[in-house]
């Protein structure tokens, strides 16, 4: 998993596109027009773009909680099935759980439901728990974990099976400069370890900080797939290659 | 196997989040404040005390149940979609189906608790525990309906809002208890049309009524065996029908 020396494909996306229609007397409105990306093993990718252009609506149609009208993506390639659904992680944006369960019985809620061998739960429990760094409310109760403390309990479930692929959607997004540094950590930790990320957010400069890979959505169409060194090669920071790149975009939408 | 553990593990979790809810309180609450009308009722009476104690009481367990079958079923899924705590259930590797059946799952360990519970109480208000073995089958036809209840609240509730899962399915209790009443108007009103829509509605709608044995005179005449073996095949039959029907619907719906 995290140590493997050739780059696999471990996400393929394919010409996604989504509609949606708010009522049935309504004309439907196109929200995904053209997603098409892929991820390799070990990278840590930034998926970026304004509000509104899709990156949640496309994480939704790649684990199936919305379907696509049409397009493909393959996990580990193959589509998303029960099987291979135990080999990703997932922190949805905005993380509500179950508030009456403490940090270890929430774990082990995912742990069962991911069909673990339960002997080694205590172990593993442990050891994300460290990383997220909540050993110490691990009986707790969730409601009174802060949302800096569920937005990492909610990274331990993501990673307590040890999944070959995570998906984060905007995991620093409502927190405090206090829980950014400390998420910014784990994800960096998460780097590290080699661990493959794919990571919606539209905080430029943490993305500039974890990632090494960028895709950028505009409007529902990937409009940048690639290296992040690239994409800002010219300019000092992310933010302002960023900027340029918009201006170059609309008046490529305007011409 | 597997599912199995999942099934089980999600059942446990919805009943462990529904008792703490005010809702399940305010039923057994509501329950011992019925028990306690019956007895004093019958006490009050100078004749047909038991009878009293028992009609009433049965009564209150049906509607306590149709009250839990019917809540937690519109909502169970709904609320889990509100507060996106599905998403992370999702993407666990279980199949759909699994977290419907959990769901059904943890409406089947509070009814059978409040069954018991109220039972119980029911039992020793009366002081009479040489009826246990008719008064057991009485409640249990109770459970069984509500377990069809509350897979037709789980399916409707998968399809149009809570608040109108919640009606239809009380819609549907009452026209389950009432075709043979609607039958016979029917008739008077000497509509020939109107008697053929009756017909197909009886047979479309699970006869509850062949199954009311939630009154004292049962309590003395219990049903045989083989009307409670039909009884059970029955409900679980109507029951696996409505959960595969909130299986199908579930397996395609999105969750935005």
């Amino acid at each position: 998993m995290n140590g493997e020396q050739q780059s696999t494909t471990i996400l393929e996306v394919k010409n996604i596109k989504k509609s949606f229609q708010p009522d049935f007397y309504k004309t439907a409105q196109q929200i995904l027009k053209d997603i098409s990306f892929t991820v390799e093993s070990g990278q840590f990718v930034g998926f970026i773009g304004p509000n509104g252009a899709g990156k949640t609506t496309t994480i939704k149609c790649l684990l199936e909680f919305i379907f696509a009208d049409s397009g493909s993506a393959l996990f580990f390639g193959e589509k998303l099935t029960v099987e291979n659904r135990a080999r990703i992680g997932f922190l949805p944006e905005r993380p509500y759980f179950q508030e009456f369960l403490t940090g270890l019985e929430f774990l082990k809620l995912h742990w069962k439901l991911s069909h673990q061998k339960s002997d080694q739960f205590a172990n593993k429990a442990l050891e994300v728990l460290k990383l997220v760094k909540l050993d110490h409310a691990k009986d707790k109760k969730l409601k009174n974990y802060s949302k800096g403390m569920l937005q990492r309990i909610g990274i331990a479930q993501a990673l307590i099976t040890d999944p070959d692929f995570l998906i984060f959607d905007e995991p620093m997004s409502g927190l405090d400069p206090d829980g950014r540094i400390l998420i910014k950590q784990i994800l960096k930790s998460l780097k590290q370890t080699k661990h493959t990320v794919l990571m919606s957010s539209h905080l430029l400069e943490d993305v500039e900080e974890l990632c090494d890979q960028l895709i950028i959505v505009h409007a529902g169409t990937v409009v940048y797939t690639g290296s992040l060194a690239v994409f800002k090669k010219d300019f000092n920071t992310l933010e302002e290659a960023y900027k340029q790149f918009k201006v170059n975009l609309n008046q490529g939408f305007d011409q | 196997m597997n599912s199995m553990q999942s099934i089980l593990t999600l059942s446990l979790l919805g009943t462990r989040e529904w008792v703490r809810l005010k809702f399940f309180n305010i039923v057994i609450f509501l329950s011992i404040v019925f028990i306690g009308f019956s007895y004093m009722l019958s006490t009050l009476t100078f004749s047909v005390q038991e009878r009293l104690l028992f009609d009433f009481g049965l009564a209150g367990l049906e509607i306590g149940l149709l009250f839990i079958s019917a809540m937690i079923g519109s909502y169970a899924i709904h609320r889990e979609m509100e507060r996106k705590t599905l998403f992370v259930l999702l993407v666990r590797p279980i199949p759909r189906w699994n977290l419907i059946i959990g769901f059904f799952g943890s409406i089947f360990i509070l009814s059978a608790i409040f069954t018991l519970g109220f039972g119980f109480s029911l039992l020793l208000a009366s002081n009479n525990w040489g009826l246990i073995n008719a008064f057991l089958i009485s409640i249990f036809s109770s459970f069984l309906k509500s377990l069809v209840v509350s897979s037709f609240a789980l399916a409707m509730g998968l399809m149009v809002r809570p608040i109108l899962s919640l009606v239809m399915t009380f819609c549907y209790w009452v026209m389950c208890y009432s075709i043979p009443d609607i039958q016979f108007f029917v008739k008077k009103m000497g509509s020939e049309l109107l008697n053929q829509v009756v017909d197909i509605l009886d047979i479309i709608v699970p006869q509850f009524y062949r199954i009311n044995w939630k009154s004292y005179y049962f309590i003395t005449n219990p049903p045989t065996m083989s009307e409670l073996g039909w009884a059970l095949f029955y409900c679980l039959g109507w029951t696996f029908f409505w959960l595969f029907i909130a299986s199908f619907v579930f397996k395609r719906k999105e969750i935005v």
